[in-house]
């Protein structure tokens, strides 16, 4: 997996805004990332002001990973990079790990994110099996 | 995703297991013996098996058994990353894993992201490794070193998995006495549940719990 992924800006408007990554083949037709936001206020730079963000991440099987959650960040569209300095939260896509921290740095074509400050981590696993 | 962090409990909880029960004091304390004596060569003492109450282990013909539910947190002071092309994860400064029987810290800590359900193969501890850990007898445990390595690898069929301490150098101490061993290398077998001190150095085991069942309070080296 990995390698350069495919980055294709689904558009929207003021209210409206999301923005999916693809893998690569075979498996082009399911989406690596999805970042969306309930408004997307153009600011300086070509930058986006988008509010209330929620980041999806997907495997090649189109589980979902995890969901990432905050406020508010910063988007610029033409480098794929998504910033803050506010808090965030991150579950895992069964829930049994959540995230919590102060800033961040999502880099999409990549699919690496980095949490500056104050990550905590909960892990919940309810009936863990002994074998 | 979807285990990475939940086998960095596993990985933690063997800590746990290792210390247990009694028995793995009476092992330790039998071991002595054979540091004491391989203290000076290039040697391998390796503990008997241990008999843990609560360990994960594989190959058994045990029915599967549930387990309350388990909460571990983890925290550190940042950055934290999150690589899904490479699949890691990686923890920086202070670094403290807990859960109701354990503290670990250290400076930085990475793991493996498994996909597809796969079993998560390796979780790195790095630079100052301190754990304490308290059994079902209240006993407790101190364990230090500069770097703590889970290993998860199925060869033929036959599963791997340990979890190796080395650096500082690696040292066990059992609760507020000076029963302590320190080595090359602590290495404890997931599956075979025995601690392995790879070339020790120094042995310092009073014999309250020994295996003769002494009371003995002589230093061995």
């Amino acid at each position: 997996m990995g390698g350069r992924a495919q980055q294709i800006p689904v558009g929207g408007n003021a209210t409206d805004f999301s923005s999916v990554q693809y893998y690569q083949p075979p498996h082009e037709q399911q989406i690596k990332s999805r970042m969306s936001g309930a408004e997307a206020d153009p600011i300086e730079g070509g930058l986006l002001l988008i509010r209330q963000l929620k980041l999806e991440a997907f495997n090649e099987k189109g589980e979902l990973q995890f969901v990432v959650t905050a406020p508010q960040c910063i988007y610029d569209p033409m480098k794929g990079l998504a910033t803050s300095t506010g808090e965030l939260h991150m579950r895992t896509g069964d829930s049994q790990v959540q995230v919590d921290g102060k800033g961040f740095l999502w880099r999409q074509a990549s699919s690496l994110l980095t949490i500056s400050n104050q990550v905590q981590t909960v892990i919940e696993k309810a009936g863990a099996v002994i074998r | 995703m979807k285990h990475y962090l939940t086998i960095l409990f596993l990985a933690c909880g063997v800590w746990i297991s290792a210390a247990q029960t009694n028995d793995i004091t009476n092992t330790v304390a039998g071991a002595t013996a054979d540091l004491t004596t391989n203290a000076t060569t290039n040697a391998v003492a390796e503990m008997p098996a241990l008999a843990s109450t609560n360990s994960i282990t594989a190959g058994t013909n045990h029915p599967a058994a549930s387990r309350p539910k388990e909460k571990i947190t983890i925290h550190s002071e940042g950055p934290y990353e999150m690589d899904l092309n490479n699949r890691w994860i990686t923890y920086q400064d202070r670094v403290r894993v807990t859960d109701q029987q354990m503290v670990m810290t250290c400076d930085w800590l990475m793991a493996n992201l498994p996909q597809n359900n796969e079993h998560i193969t390796n979780i790195v501890a790095q630079t100052n490794v301190i754990g304490d850990f308290t059994d079902d007898k209240n006993q407790k445990w101190h364990v230090t070193g500069d770097k703590g390595v889970y290993a998860y690898h199925v060869v033929d069929g036959v599963t791997n998995e340990t979890i190796t301490l080395t650096g500082n150098p690696p040292q066990i101490q059992e609760g507020q006495d000076t029963n302590t061993m320190t080595g090359d290398a602590i290495v404890y077998n997931i599956v075979t549940k025995k601690v392995t001190i790879k070339n020790p150095t120094s042995v310092f085991w009073y014999g309250t719990n020994s295996v003769a069942g002494t009371n003995s309070m002589a230093p061995k080296f």
